[in-house]
């Protein structure tokens, strides 16, 4: 009788206490994670929201992306670059995001069509306010917007943002200098819509 | 400009010269040539300065408390938003493909057209209601679905098409607010339409990608956009913004009218304010009970 009891007990408190173990080991690593990957968050949004052109996909896309990388914590390599391997994650969320469901804006991808643009570059307007910088931003192509976001703005390698992208780093070189051009060009285009930095419109719209 | 066949090499590198990508030996020639070279210095100059204004025009974005609240909440108790989704995806593919064999090709054309963008933007402007003022989020419906969830075709309706969409009471409203959107932008529609038991006169320009919708609606009892924060200094445009989006309004007399856009928040405000005497007056003489 004593002994059915105590086989009764350890059939039922075993699975218990693995939980409540698996629930310690998740807590550490949730705070470790959490140490590790929570500086870098407002890094990813921001560039999210450039990538999925909609800030309310591009917070799903960060949590996922921080889920994600908490779940192959034990995939991730000590020592090695944090920060590069959670926007590696990022892209592959946002990129599965994309393909899963119709695109908030539709962005043209080609890359060919703007390659006469890199010699014929124009200067920089002054006078751009910081919402004319972004909108060109979101107005070039995807793959150009990709690596001017990691080269330019999370200051990541050519080398990293390859490995992020997942291309060879000739590809970061050319998307980066030809996705220059590009939004030189629309910035030029906005500002010739506004009139800035034009003799003729020197007083702007009224 | 002349162009050496030194600069030209040079450009190539400029680039990755300005992020200091380049081997310590191309690094030491491009160095060189710039310091010589005004034009390319000019050049390496641009590159640096687009760069910081990238730079910071990114980072100027402000990431509000609560999302990294939501993001710790989601870590602890290990929710991803799309888990769900990824569990089910082999069996939803295999429901797709059973669904896109079965439905004749026409019949999934209209549901990839139609069906697939409304959900998207449903999702979107229902998460917009409880966060936006009601005055915004009526003009922000209006924006989503009719003009940001839109397939444009090549070729926009002809004027006359546009002339009829508007009803004689608002066709003279088209030249009227053409005039004052920036030329680079092509009208592509002017209707009316109705969204939520709310009736709008809607007219869509594009430059690309960017869009700017100027829309009029009824004032209901009590409404007005004046509880939005002031956008200049008169205090007659109102203005917010919504996500990209910005929104600037201002009441003419029994309507209330906006300019939604890509735009930056200076510029959309510089649209409205352009068309609030035109648009009031042209607002000022229409029936407001015979509209629709």
């Amino acid at each position: 009788m004593q002994n059915r009891s105590v086989v009764h007990q350890a059939f039922w408190t075993w699975p218990a206490a693995r939980e409540a173990k698996a629930a310690v080991d998740r807590r550490e690593n949730v705070e470790e994670f959490e140490r590790a990957a929570l500086p870098h968050l407002n890094d990813l949004l921001r560039t999210a929201i450039h990538l999925s052109g909609d800030r309310s996909r591009a917070e799903d896309a960060v949590q996922e992306t921080c889920v994600q990388a908490l779940r192959s914590m034990d995939r991730f390599t000590h020592g090695t670059n944090m920060r590069a391997w959670l926007f590696g994650i990022l892209f592959n969320v946002v990129r599965h995001q994309r393909r899963k469901s119709f695109r908030f804006r539709l962005f043209g991808d080609s890359e060919d069509d703007r390659q006469d643009q890199i010699a014929a570059a124009p200067v920089l307007p002054d006078r751009l306010t910081d919402g004319s910088i972004l909108s060109a931003l979101d107005r070039i192509p995807q793959n150009f917007r990709e690596v001017v976001l990691l080269v330019d703005v999370e200051e990541f390698s050519y080398k990293e943002a390859a490995e992020i992208i997942g291309v060879p780093v000739g590809t970061v070189m050319s998307r980066l200098s030809r996705g220059r051009a590009a939004l030189r060009t629309e910035l030029a285009d906005i500002a010739k819509a506004w009139g800035i930095g034009t003799r003729a419109m020197e007083g702007g719209r009224s | 400009m002349k162009q050496t066949t030194a600069c030209q090499a040079a450009r190539m590198h400029l680039d990755a010269f300005a992020d200091s990508e380049l081997d310590a030996a191309t690094m030491e020639d491009i160095g060189r040539h710039v310091e010589e070279c005004a034009e390319c210095a000019v050049e390496l100059n641009t590159i640096r300065l687009l760069k910081a204004r990238v730079h910071t025009a990114v980072k100027s974005n402000e990431i509000s408390p609560e999302f990294r609240t939501r993001i710790v909440a989601s870590l602890r108790d290990g929710r991803a938003p799309s888990r769900a989704t990824r569990q089910w995806a082999p069996l939803a593919a295999a429901a797709m493909i059973a669904v896109a064999f079965g439905l004749s090709w026409t019949v999934y054309q209209n549901w990839s057209g139609t069906t697939g963008p409304a959900v998207t933007a449903d999702r979107y402007v229902n998460a917009l209601k409880a966060r936006v003022a009601a005055v915004v989020y009526t003009a922000m419906t209006d924006h989503i679905h009719c003009a940001v969830f839109r397939d444009y075709s090549k070729n926009p309706p002809s004027r006359e098409q546009m002339v009829s969409d508007m009803g004689p009471q608002f066709k003279d409203l088209i030249p009227i607010v053409r005039d004052k959107v920036p030329a680079a932008y092509r009208l592509e529609q002017a209707h009316r339409c109705t969204s939520g038991g709310r009736e709008y006169v809607h007219l869509i320009f594009r430059d690309r990608l960017a869009l700017i919708s100027v829309i009029a609606t009824i004032r209901k009892q009590g409404e007005s956009v004046n509880e939005l924060p002031a956008a200049n200094q008169s205090g007659r445009i109102r203005a917010t913004s919504v996500d990209q989006y910005q929104v600037a309004a201002f009441d003419a007399g029994k309507f209330m009218a906006y300019v939604v856009s890509d735009l930056p928040r200076n510029e959309n405000v510089v649209v409205a304010d352009a068309l609030v005497s035109p648009m009031s007056s042209f607002l000022g003489q229409v029936s407001p009970v015979r509209v629709f």
